[in-house]
C-alpha cells in the first residue's frame, strides 16, 4: 500500500476500472491531509457512511461503528468493497481501514413455500447469510454452536458459512466436511446446489446423499443430532451432513404434534414412496402378464375401460405418465395465475376429453394421477423417485411382476451400498438398529428419543435425563382431586 | 476403463439372462382376451365327444352406465375329444384368445359326471391359469342350459348359480365343493363327497339336491335335507333351520344358531366302531302347539323332539349312503390314518365293510332362547 490517500485510490480505482456503481468520495481532512472513503453504491448503506463515517472524520471525532479493523492490501481492500463495507484511505498512512456498512437490499424473512407446516415455527431462511445465520443462533442459544465462514469460487467469492454444535458434533465429520470444501476449485458457487455437487458421496445415482431445508428450526434439530449445516450466501437452502434415506420420510411437523398422528403420517408417506414409485409398472405388470391376480369385478371394470382404447397398457401408461411430468414441470415453472391455467387444460380437457374420446383407458388416468398425488407427500425423494418409476415402468411392461420385484431390490440394494460423509444411507434399517427404529417409521413420543442417532458418532451420546416421561401422580391437592 | 467396460459387459449379459427369463412375449392385453366365466361341460350327440359351453362376458355390457340392452355374456359352443381340444375350436371361431384364469364355475352333466370327471378336470388341474377355488356343480338334464337360464340381479347366469351357492343363508345349505376339494377327495380312497345338484326350470337355474360323487363318479343323489343331515355329521353345519313335522298340526322350526360335530373313532377288543357326538344349539323360530309359557318341562319337552327328530333322520342318511356305498363320513380314511395296521384288512374290502361298520349317533340338543316372545301367541 501507498503512503498518500491519493495513490491508494488510484490504485482501487484501477481494479474497478470506472464501474458505474464504484463510489470514491475524497475529503479533506481537519489536518489538511486528504483522505478517501470508497464503497459500493447500494451495497453500502449511505446512511451509515454519511452519519457514523464521513461525518465524524471531518469535524475530527471518534468514528462509531461497530465492525471495524485495518487492513494492509489493496486487494483485501477490493474484497471487503464488494462485501458492501466501506475502506478508507488517508494521507500517511500505509495501512487502510474498513467499516462494516452493510446495507444491501434483501428479501424479508418468510414462510418457506416447499416445507409448510400446520403447527410449528413458519419462518425461513433468506438469500442473506446474515440474516440466515442470525436466524439459527435464535434458536440454538449456546455458546457451543461454531460458524465457520470460508470463501469458494474464484469469480463469485461466496461465502459458506459451516454451522455445528462443539459439543455434540464429532470432530472427524467436520474434519471431513472442511477436506470436502477445501478441494473445490471452482470460478462460481451461485447456491448451495453448486455446493452439495461438489461434496456428496455418490455423484451419479439419483438419491441425494445431502439434505437441504429452508427452516432454521429444522438445521437446529439436525444439529442437535450430531450433524452439520452448510449455510451458502445468496441460497435460502442450507445444505445438512449426513443425510440418511430415512430423513425423507420425517417432517417437521412430525415434532409438533401427538407422537400417534405423527406415526400415522409417517407410514402414509412411506406406503406413498412405494405408490408413487411402483404403482404404474404394478398396474402395467398386473394387466398384461398376471390378470388372475385382479380380482373379477375389477378386471371386467379394466376391460370394459381399455375395450376400443388403441395403445397396448405399457404404451398408454407410458404416455399418461410423460403427460404428467410435463404438466409438472410446466406448472411449476409457470407464474401462479398461468399456472391455473395449466391445470384446467392438464387436468380436465386433457384427462376427460383423452377417456371420453378412447384414446385412453379410465383405469390409466386414475393410476397415473394416484401416483401423481402421492409423490407430493415426500418432496425431498420425489425427484429421484421420478426417474426409478420410469425404469420400473420398463422393467415391468417387459418382465411382468418378476420385472417390478428386480426393480425394487436393484434399487433397494443401490440404497443398501450408499453412504453419505460416513454413514451408511439406510441407516438405521440397513443394518439394522432396534434402538433408533422408534424414530423412522413410527414418531416415538419425545421422552423416549433418549439418545442421539449413534451412526452420527455424537460425542454428548445423551439427550436427555433418564426418567423424563410425564408422570405426574393425582391432580392439585386443594382441587382435592389428588390420587 | 477397464472397470467401465466390465460394468457394461456385466449389464449387457445381465439383461439378455433376465430378458429370456421372462419376457415381453408374454403379455396380454386385456382387450385381446375373451374371458371365461364359466364353462359347461356334456356328451354331444354321438355319445363320445364332449360338447363344452363357455360363457364369456362382454365387458363393455357390464359397466354400470351401459343401457343393459343387450346381454353381458355369449356362449360359444364346440366339440371336441377334450377340454384342451374344444378350447382350441373357440380360437378358430373367436375374435379373441380365450382365457380360463377367471374362470369362476364349472358345470357337468349328470351323464357326464355318472361317467367319469376326471378326463375334464385333468385338463384344469394341469393348467396354469385356472384357480383350484372354483366350485363345480352338476346339472341335472343338459349343462349348457343352465348357462342359458335368465339373469336376475345379476347380469349373467353365472353369476346367479354363484350366488344362489353363497347363500349359505337361513334355509339353503348347500357345501360348497371346489375343484380342489374335489381332487383331494378323488385321490383319497373310498372317499364321497357330495357336489350341488341344480335342475332348469321356467329357465331359472334352481338347486334342489345334492349329487354324490364317489371317486369321479356319480354314484346318486340325495335331496338338500337329506344332505344338511350329511354336512351335519361331517360337521361342516353350522346353522340353518330345522322344520320337526311331527303330525299335520303340530309343526315346530328351529333356528340352529351352533353346531358341534365330534367323531371319535375306537378300536376295542378287535372291533372298531364310531362315535359321532353332535351338540345342537338351537332357538324356537316358530311353534303351533304347545302350552302358554315355556317352562323347563315344555323347553324340555321341545329339546326333545328336536333330539328325536334329528336323530331319526341322521340315521335314514346314514343308511341311505350305506346303501349307496358312499363313504361320505370318510370312515376310511379316518381308520387308515388312526390305525393303519389294525383296520388293513378291513379296509381291503371296505365297500362291504362299510355296510356293517358300527355307527353310534349322539344328538343334544339345547334350547337357548325362544325367539323375541316367551310364549306362544295364539
Amino acid at each position: 500500500m501507498f503512503k498518500t490517500a491519493e495513490e491508494n485510490l488510484n490504485a482501487v480505482s484501477a481494479i474497478f476500472k470506472g464501474d458505474n456503481d464504484f463510489v470514491a468520495r475524497e475529503f479533506e481532512l481537519p489536518n489538511g491531509g486528504k483522505g478517501a472513503a470508497v464503497f459500493i453504491d447500494g451495497l453500502a448503506s449511505s446512511e451509515v457512511i454519511n452519519d457514523f463515517i464521513l461525518t465524524p472524520i471531518m469535524n475530527d471525532r471518534p468514528i462509531s461503528v461497530g465492525e471495524a479493523d485495518r487492513l494492509d492490501t489493496i486487494k483485501k481492500a477490493s474484497e471487503v468493497i464488494l462485501d458492501g463495507d466501506t475502506v478508507v484511505f488517508l494521507d500517511g498512512f500505509d495501512t487502510a481501514a474498513y467499516f462494516s456498512t452493510k446495507g444491501f437490499p434483501s428479501r424479508n424473512i418468510s414462510e418457506p413455500q416447499t416445507e409448510t407446516v400446520l403447527r410449528g415455527p413458519r419462518e425461513g431462511f433468506t438469500e442473506s447469510l446474515r440474516t440466515n445465520t442470525a436466524l439459527l443462533r435464535r434458536k440454538l442459544k449456546t455458546p457451543d454452536l461454531r460458524m465457520e465462514a470460508s470463501r469458494l469460487g474464484s469469480r463469485t467469492n461466496t461465502t459458506v458459512c459451516l454451522c455445528w454444535i462443539d459439543s455434540i458434533a464429532s470432530p472427524d465429520l467436520i474434519n471431513e466436511v472442511r477436506r470436502r470444501l477445501d478441494n473445490i476449485d471452482v470460478d462460481a458457487i451461485l447456491g448451495s446446489g453448486y455446493v452439495e455437487e461438489f461434496i456428496e458421496d455418490e455423484p451419479v445415482t439419483p438419491f441425494q446423499t445431502v439434505g437441504y431445508t429452508e427452516k432454521p428450526d429444522v438445521i437446529a434439530g439436525k444439529l442437535l443430532e450430531g450433524r452439520c449445516a452448510l449455510i451458502v450466501d445468496g441460497t435460502p437452502f442450507a445444505l445438512t451432513m449426513p443425510f440418511l434415506f430415512v430423513e425423507n420420510f420425517q417432517s417437521p411437523e412430525d415434532y409438533a404434534i401427538r407422537p400417534l398422528a405423527a406415526s400415522f403420517l409417517r407410514i402414509i408417506r412411506i406406503i406413498s414412496f412405494f405408490i408413487t414409485l411402483a404403482l404404474p409398472a404394478l398396474y402395467v405388470a398386473l394387466v398384461d402378464f398376471h390378470p388372475e391376480l385382479i380380482p373379477t369385478t375389477l378386471l371386467y371394470s379394466i376391460a370394459s375401460a381399455s375395450e376400443g382404447t388403441p395403445f397396448p397398457a405399457p404404451l398408454e401408461t407410458a404416455v399418461m405418465l410423460f403427460v404428467f411430468e410435463i404438466l409438472r414441470e410446466a406448472g411449476i415453472r409457470l407464474p401462479k395465475p398461468t399456472g391455473q391455467a395449466i391445470s384446467i387444460v392438464g387436468a380436465l380437457v386433457m384427462g376427460q376429453a383423452a377417456i371420453q374420446a378412447g384414446i385412453v383407458g379410465a383405469p390409466v388416468v386414475i393410476i397415473i394421477a394416484f401416483c401423481a398425488v402421492a409423490s407430493f407427500v415426500s418432496p425431498t425423494v420425489s425427484d429421484s423417485v421420478n426417474l426409478m418409476r420410469w425404469l420400473l415402468l420398463l422393467l415391468g411392461s417387459t418382465m411382468g411382476g418378476f420385472g417390478v420385484l428386480l426393480g425394487l431390490l436393484s434399487i433397494y440394494i443401490l440404497l443398501a451400498s450408499m453412504q453419505s460423509f460416513g454413514v451408511m444411507y439406510l441407516h438405521p434399517i440397513a443394518p439394522l438398529s432396534l434402538q433408533e427404529l422408534g424414530d423412522v417409521g413410527i414418531r416415538v413420543p419425545m421422552w423416549m428419543l433418549k439418545r442421539r442417532p449413534s451412526a452420527l458418532h455424537p460425542q454428548d451420546k445423551i439427550r436427555q435425563a433418564n426418567k423424563t416421561k410425564p408422570k405426574f401422580n393425582g391432580g392439585i391437592p386443594s382441587y382435592g382431586n389428588e390420587q | 476403463m477397464k472397470k467401465v467396460l466390465r460394468i457394461l459387459c456385466a449389464a449387457v449379459l445381465l439383461s439378455i439372462f433376465l430378458f429370456s427369463f421372462g419376457g415381453c412375449w408374454s403379455a396380454d392385453e386385456i382387450n385381446t382376451k375373451a374371458i371365461i366365466m364359466g364353462i359347461s361341460v356334456d356328451f354331444a350327440e354321438d355319445g363320445e365327444k364332449y360338447l363344452v359351453t363357455a360363457q364369456i362376458a362382454v365387458p363393455s355390457q357390464l359397466k354400470s352406465d351401459s343401457a343393459g340392452s343387450e346381454k353381458a355374456y355369449i356362449n360359444a359352443a364346440a366339440e371336441g375329444a377334450g377340454i384342451q381340444a374344444t378350447l382350441h375350436e373357440f380360437e378358430s371361431s373367436l375374435s379373441r384368445k380365450i382365457y380360463t384364469g377367471h374362470t369362476e364355475l364349472i358345470i357337468f352333466s349328470e351323464e357326464v359326471a355318472k361317467s367319469g370327471l376326471s378326463p375334464v378336470l385333468d385338463y384344469f388341474y394341469r393348467s396354469s391359469e385356472a384357480r383350484f377355488s372354483v366350485p363345480i356343480i352338476i346339472a341335472e338334464g343338459k349343462a349348457a342350459d343352465l348357462l342359458d337360464t335368465k339373469v336376475d340381479l345379476e347380469k349373467m347366469p353365472v353369476s346367479r348359480i354363484l350366488g344362489i351357492l353363497a347363500n349359505h343363508g337361513s334355509d339353503v345349505i348347500m357345501s360348497q365343493t371346489t375343484m380342489g376339494d374335489l381332487l383331494r377327495e378323488m385321490v383319497t380312497k373310498n372317499s364321497a363327497t357330495t357336489l350341488a345338484l341344480f335342475s332348469t326350470a321356467d329357465e331359472r337355474p334352481a338347486m334342489n339336491k345334492a349329487a354324490v360323487i364317489k371317486g369321479d363318479k356319480m354314484i346318486g343323489s340325495l335331496s338338500i335335507e337329506q344332505q344338511h343331515y350329511e354336512l351335519l355329521v361331517n360337521g361342516e353345519y353350522e346353522e340353518g333351520i330345522i322344520v320337526c313335522k311331527i303330525n299335520d298340526d303340530k309343526v315346530v322350526s328351529f333356528r340352529i344358531t351352533k353346531c358341534v360335530t365330534e367323531q371319535d373313532l375306537k378300536y376295542e377288543n378287535g372291533e372298531f366302531s364310531v362315535d359321532i357326538d353332535i351338540y345342537i344349539t338351537a332357538q324356537i323360530s316358530g311353534v303351533t302347539f304347545g302350552g302358554e309359557e315355556y317352562t323347563t318341562e315344555a323347553r324340555k319337552e321341545i329339546e326333545q323332539i328336536l333330539h328325536d327328530f334329528v336323530t331319526d333322520r341322521i340315521m335314514e342318511v346314514l343308511q341311505i349312503t350305506k346303501d349307496m356305498n358312499a363313504d361320505t363320513v370318510g370312515l376310511c380314511e379316518m381308520l387308515y390314518r388312526k390305525y393303519p395296521r389294525e383296520s388293513k384288512e378291513l379296509l381291503e374290502n371296505w365297500d362291504e365293510n362299510y355296510k356293517n361298520f358300527p355307527i353310534n349317533v349322539m344328538v343334544s340338543a339345547k334350547l337357548t332362547a325362544t325367539g323375541a316372545v316367551q310364549e306362544r301367541i295364539k
